[in-house]
């Protein structure tokens, strides 16, 4: 693991993203596991016919948010997987918290059905799962401290950036810096678990969560934090502000199933319906 | 006897229409009352949420200007420590001259930290590390040579909140100041924060104004600090519901909300009335008004179904009976029914006005007058407030003159013109003055010149010689200017020599703009400017100092004198709730009292009674459509359909019921026996008038018992702020209005219902009590149906503002006028009024007054008319109408005496009366019974008298004793039965003929029988005596 890690920080600089990618991301499984996984899944039958088993953020108020008072979640991924599991003619939904670095392991070993939690499309998940068409666009952002005084990303060299390890915010925003002729992609140092890599104009510090991500800009621990828009909302306020004219990617989230499986296309087909006929939007709409 | 199946049907149809009436009247009030309360609650709501954002913008203004102000504070502290390292003033990079800084300046940690944020002194360890970005702000020193905009980090994780100051000392230095902003946060949440906007707002009676963040659904703000912070879907809001611009029903927390959504920023304000309080008002109203028509309609139905019933039972002539067509009305019906159905009508118009009245009213005097007292409460908050600021910026000047004196201690030689200006930027105030120990003025950036302290104690700045007479400060009340005018504060500290001699000292000189301005926040006019009150409502308040009007919407009336406005003097006072004019307008208006003014909302009548016009009518219009549906039920019929008489009209009789004639109308009435034994008649023996009038006792009685308990269980049953409460709470004007009236009419109630139980327990107890205790008991009942009577006049008279205690007065007064002459009308009156109550006769009753026998026709306040049969009137004065008989009673007895000649045989007589008596009831249509031969009454001189009684109406007595009289003599003459009179008799021996020995068995068993007949019957010399209340 921590071999293909470095590898994949060196084959950065040399030749490309994607695998970086998900190296970065500090869970690819290997191949190994892949298989394994897979067929684990397949093994165990999808779930008794009337439940859809579903994995769903807890945390990202709007797309999925757990109520720990009542133990409900709430958020458009809810009403999502509720419309889903209905069309496709499950009476019940059972909901799992996931959490970005077990959400994989989740669906690969069959432990839920499908994944609705703010889970962008990439190639890299595309060569693990089967992704339905995207049900909700949105970019990964940066947000700096006012008192920063950060008017650009060229004012950010040197400075400390900040993501969620287990999210894909680090991967797409090294291949970005990259692009962009920030940095030359190579890192120069890495702590351990990759959560501290300190790279030729920039250093990148990893968080295991968002509200630490979000503390650590708070007290300047980190000069700006990278993240998805959508859970970026969360942590606004107007002391902060998002890093004009820089996107580090578009993302669009879709619902992911097992590769192969007999749910994959059902699931397509049925959120390719929701979006044609608007309930999709309704639901957007209703949760902005 | 059954009832026929044509009237059961008939009856089952009315029963329908009845309940079918009374479901779309139901229907009809709840939803027009309902719709009525929504909309007036949606145009507040509107009106609410059209105010909203500018409230959040003027909170958002306060917020950012307390900032800023609180900013400047530390910013001018940072900058007085530049200002002394410039300037030679003692500064050291130490940590120790931090520490004295820190205490000069009552911050909470100062340092000196480096360009790139290195940290060369400090006061105390700080958890900031300023080589970060994050605190490149401070760095901006730099560049401007200002203080720089402050940095403020918050993680409440550490507990870490502070505020960073920095300040310019050279190219490489700079002051950084750390401090919490606990006091900052405190002010925004007082002034600035959610909770004290919306804490603010009061919708209706209840309602509020909640906020639920757009984000994440978490209630923000909400009356009930349990419900902040839980999530709104949670709490029952429904995301759909949870748009801008929505008007729907939600539910929070259980509580069912009639709610505004409107969507500022990130944020969902949603004003909220609960319906309850919507619900409960009108509940009231809907339910008097339906219970009124349920009166009127089932008394109407009632009758309509009795007279049809009495009518099958005794039969009906035909000539109740008038054709229309394949119809038939009925005539002794539709009469009376149609009187009871207008009467009723307007009953139904004029209670549900009234009560609609009523509940506009005091829905809108409830509003207002807690309106009232919040804005006074809110006044004297903010003088409060001014008092606070005041001592706040003393303080806050205070220690800034304390730091200019510091300064000057260190380094004296800064005690020129151009210094003292620095010093006074750095500062941020207006002018330094610098006196030595002779208070002659040394240096000053202002223009005065040559100023010394004056030496007299009027002048301004005499206070300040303290200062060279031991005192270490002065803080002058700001006070206007003698030249400019201008709100001005001079505030002066000591200065000492190394030695610790005094020098002098140093005086500042502020414009204190923003303590000016807030003071003029609170402010009358400011505060009462923005008040707006439903749609046309506003507040303005009276000065109690000069009883002129303080501030009125209308600037040509603010200054005026209130009672050339036409307020009265009664109008203020704290309380008041009622209609007022001003200007010739006239308003509804409370009033709400300060320390130093009386606060009045007023607003125009309002929607509610507006309405209640539109309401009435509608009302009435649908208990039109059901009485004349009714009416038309039982009045008419298809002529074809005749209903068998069951029975002659004479046929049954009825136990304690007797006809009277009043105005020429028979009609039948209660006999006086049994009115005063209150003895109970079985239902059948009703006249269909007596069963309505018994019916709509009930209805009565059920109607105060209910008022009755809800104003005993008030607290329990209603909200302490309902409409209910707020007529028995008795804070509205007494006076002649609904509310006294109301009031005036539960009393009633409440007491009506008291009395009526102590006498139906007196009543109880009596039956087990001797004679003794039975008079007793009927005194105590008697007492008590006085002492309820005078003690609801006397508290409804109090209630409808009659002065009582002139009242009381008047009664002496009125002692003395009586005992003066005007005895003779006062005692008429008072028999009069005695006569009614105590219903010792009525208008119809057959009464002998001092041997004057006759009908009562009337009885008035003064006199009573008595018609004595022949047509004479008599009238008699009430204080003369003494020892009545009344002979209404349920049969009177005529009674003949016949002599026979003692040679007769009374067992002949006897047998030939047996045989001839049924005859004579068969030809006497009057005799109710009998006649009975009452045996032998006397051995008289020249006869044996014999006694025959017949029970007949009282009306019939005297026709029906002539026609016995004929009747025996007819029957004497037919069997040769002699009956003496004075005869010279020539005495031939006659062989008497002796009875047989069956004759005289016949006769004793004749005896026998009548005696058993009339055992019951008494004569009528005995017609009072104690067997005939053996019954009771």
């Amino acid at each position: 693991m921590q071999d293909i890690t470095r590898r994949g920080f060196l084959g950065l600089a040399l030749s490309g993203a994607a695998v970086a990618a998900g190296a970065l991301a500090g869970c690819t499984p290997n191949a190994a596991q892949t298989g394994s996984a897979g067929s684990a899944g397949k093994a165990a039958p999808a779930s008794s016919s009337d439940t859809l088993r579903v994995g769903v953020r807890a945390d990202i108020v709007g797309f999925g948010y757990l109520n720990e008072r009542t133990g409900k979640y709430y958020g458009l991924e809810i009403d999502i997987a509720e419309e889903l599991a209905n069309r496709l003619g499950y009476k019940n939904v059972e909901y799992m918290t996931v959490l970005p670095e077990n959400r994989k392991e989740l669906l690969l070993e069959g432990k839920i059905d499908a994944l609705v939690a703010c889970y962008s499309i990439a190639e890299t998940r595309l060569e693990n799962f089967d992704f339905s068409p995207a049900y909700y666009d949105d970019s990964v952002i940066a947000v700096v401290q006012n008192s920063a005084q950060v008017n650009s990303i060229d004012d950010l060299k040197g400075a400390t950036f900040g993501t969620m390890s287990g999210a894909n915010a680090a991967p797409l925003l090294s291949i970005k810096l990259y692009e962009i002729g920030f940095s030359n992609g190579e890192s120069r140092s890495l702590g351990a678990d990759n959560n501290d890599v300190l790279f030729d104009t920039w250093h990148l510090l990893q968080y295991p969560s968002y509200q630490e991500l979000s503390d650590a800009l708070e007290i300047g621990e980190v000069d700006a934090m990278v993240l998805d828009g959508a859970i970026a909302k969360t942590y606004m306020n107007d002391e902060r502000s998002v890093l004009d004219g820089f996107t580090v990617d578009e993302v669009s989230y879709g619902v992911a199933t097992q590769k192969g499986s007999e749910l994959s296309g059902r699931v397509a087909e049925t959120i390719q319906g929701m979006l044609d006929d608007g309930t999709i939007g309704a639901i957007i709409d209703k949760w902005d | 006897m059954r009832m026929s199946k044509g009237l059961t049907a008939k009856i089952a149809v009315l029963v329908a229409v009845v309940l079918a009436s009374m479901i779309a009247m139901g229907v009809l009030l709840t939803g027009m009352q309902g719709q009525l309360t929504r909309s007036s609650y949606a145009e507040e709501i509107e009106y609410e949420e059209a105010s909203l954002p500018e409230l959040l913008e003027q909170a958002d203004a306060e917020t950012a200007e307390n900032t800023a102000q609180f900013d400047a504070i530390y910013q001018s502290k940072a900058a007085s420590v530049s200002f002394m390292a410039q300037n030679d003033a003692g500064f050291e990079a130490t940590d120790a001259k931090m520490v004295e800084y820190q205490e000069l300046l009552a911050v909470d940690n100062i340092m000196i930290v480096t360009r790139e944020g290195e940290i060369v002194a400090r006061a105390t360890d700080t958890r900031a590390d300023f080589t970060r970005m994050r605190f490149n702000r401070l760095r901006d020193t730099f560049d401007t040579h200002e203080p720089s905009e402050a940095v403020e980090i918050e993680y409440p994780e550490e507990e870490w909140l502070d505020r960073y100051y920095a300040s310019r000392i050279d190219d490489e230095t700079m002051v950084v100041i750390e401090q919490d902003p606990a006091e900052l946060r405190t002010l925004v949440e007082s002034t600035g924060s959610l909770a004290s906007v919306l804490g603010g707002i009061s919708l209706g009676q209840d309602g509020y104004v909640f906020a639920v963040s757009a984000k994440d659904y978490v209630i923000e703000y909400h009356p009930d600090e349990d419900l902040i912070g839980a999530d709104a879907i949670d709490a029952g809001l429904s995301v759909e519901n949870l748009e801008d611009g929505t008007l729907a029903n939600m539910t929070l927390a259980g509580e069912p909300l009639f709610c505004g959504v409107t969507k500022i920023g990130d944020m969902y304000y949603i004003s909220a009335v609960p319906e309850a309080d919507m619900a409960a008002s009108s509940a009231i109203t809907v339910g008097v008004i339906l219970f009124a028509f349920f009166v009127v309609i089932a008394a109407v139905t009632l009758y309509g179904i009795f007279v049809l019933r009495d009518d099958e039972r005794h039969g009906h002539s035909e000539e109740d009976y008038r054709r229309l067509g394949p119809v038939r009305l009925n005539r002794s019906i539709a009469g009376r029914a149609l009187v009871l159905a207008i009467v009723g009508f307007l009953g139904i118009l004029v209670i549900s006005f009234y009560m609609q009245t009523l509940f506009a009213l005091s829905s809108q005097s409830l509003t207002l007058s807690e309106r009232a007292e919040s804005i006074a409460k809110s006044i004297e908050r903010s003088q409060a407030s001014a008092a606070e600021l005041e001592d706040q910026y003393g303080e806050r000047y205070l220690s800034k003159a304390e730091v200019a004196a510091y300064i000057i201690d260190q380094n004296p030689e800064l005690a020129t013109r151009e210094k003292l200006g620095e010093m006074a930027d750095a500062l941020q105030i207006q002018y330094i003055f610098t006196f030595n120990d002779q208070g002659v003025m040394t240096a000053t950036n202002s223009s005065f010149t040559n100023f010394v302290l004056s030496e007299d104690p009027e002048d301004q700045s005499y206070e300040f010689r303290k200062l060279l007479q031991g005192v270490d400060y002065v803080v002058q009340d700001a006070m206007p200017d003698e030249v400019s005018g201008e709100l001005r504060q001079y505030i002066g500290v000591t200065t000492h020599d190394a030695s610790g001699q005094l020098t002098g000292f140093v005086q500042l000189g502020i414009r204190p703009t923003r303590l000016e301005s807030l003071l003029e926040s609170v402010q009358i006019d400011h505060v009462l400017d923005g008040v707006q009150v439903g749609a046309d409502g506003f507040a303005f308040a009276v000065s109690k100092a000069d009883g002129t009007i303080a501030y009125y919407p209308d600037q040509n009336t603010t200054g005026k004198d209130a009672a050339a406005c036409g307020i009265t003097e009664n109008q203020l006072r704290d309380g008041f709730s009622d209609y007022i004019t001003v200007n010739g307008e006239r308003y509804y208006a409370s009033v709400s009292e300060t320390s130093d003014y009386y606060v009045f909302v007023a607003a125009g009548e309002g929607a509610l009674m507006a309405e209640r016009g539109p309401l009435t009518i509608a009302t009435g219009a649908i208990a039109l459509v059901c009485l004349i549906v009714v009416f038309a039920l039982i009045a008419i019929e298809p002529s074809s359909r005749i209903y068998a008489a069951a029975g002659s009209l004479e046929d049954e009789d009825r136990k304690g019921v007797v006809e009277v004639n009043i105005g020429g109308r028979k009609v039948r009435t209660e006999t006086a026996v049994s009115r005063w034994l209150g003895r109970s008649f079985h239902w059948d023996e009703l006249s269909p008038e007596q069963k309505v009038g018994c019916v709509l006792r009930w209805f009565a009685g059920v109607a105060v018992i209910v008022v009755c308990i809800a104003v005993i269980f008030k607290d329990s049953i209603f909200d302490k702020r309902s409409l209910f409460s707020y007529i028995l709470g008795g804070t509205w004007e007494h006076g002649l209005n609904i509310f006294a009236i109301t009031a005036s009419l539960m009393f009633a109630c409440v007491l009506a219902t008291a009395a009526a139980v102590i006498q139906k327990i007196l009543r109880l107890v009596s039956r087990v009590l001797d004679a003794r205790g039975v008079t007793m008991c009927r005194l105590i009942s008697s007492v008590v149906k006085y002492a309820s009577v005078i003690g609801m006049l006397y508290w409804c008279l109090a209630l409808l503002g009659v002065d009582t205690a002139t009242l009381l007065a008047s009664a002496g007064l009125l002692t003395f006028a009586v005992s003066l002459g005007a005895q003779g009308i006062v005692s008429d009156i008072i028999a009069g009024l005695f006569i009614i109550f105590e219903g010792e006769f009525r208008v119809g009753d057959i009464i002998q007054v001092g041997g004057q026998r006759g009908t009562v026709m009337e009885i008035g306040v003064r006199t009573t008319k008595i018609n004595d049969g022949s047509g004479n009137i008599l009238v008699l004065r009430n204080s003369n109408i003494s020892n009545v008989v009344n002979m209404t009673k349920e049969h009177s007895y005529a009674a003949v005496e016949v002599g026979i000649e003692y040679g007769e045989s009374l067992e002949r007589v006897e047998n030939i009366l047996a045989e001839e008596l049924p005859n004579i009831k068969k030809r006497l249509p009057a005799i109710i019974d009998g006649p009975f031969y009452k045996g032998v009454t006397m051995l008289a001189d020249n006869s044996v008298n014999i006694k025959i009684v017949a029970e007949c109406a009282e009306k019939d007595r005297a026709p029906l004793t002539n026609d016995l009289n004929r009747e025996m003599k007819l029957l004497f003459d037919k069997h040769d039965i002699s009956i003496p009179f004075p005869q010279v008799v020539v005495n031939q021996p006659v062989q008497f003929k002796k009875a047989t020995a069956a004759e005289k068995a016949a006769a004793d068993r004749f005896n026998a029988e009548q005696k058993e007949a009339v055992k019951n019957m008494v004569d009528e010399d005995e017609d009072f005596d104690e067997s005939n209340d053996s019954r009771r």
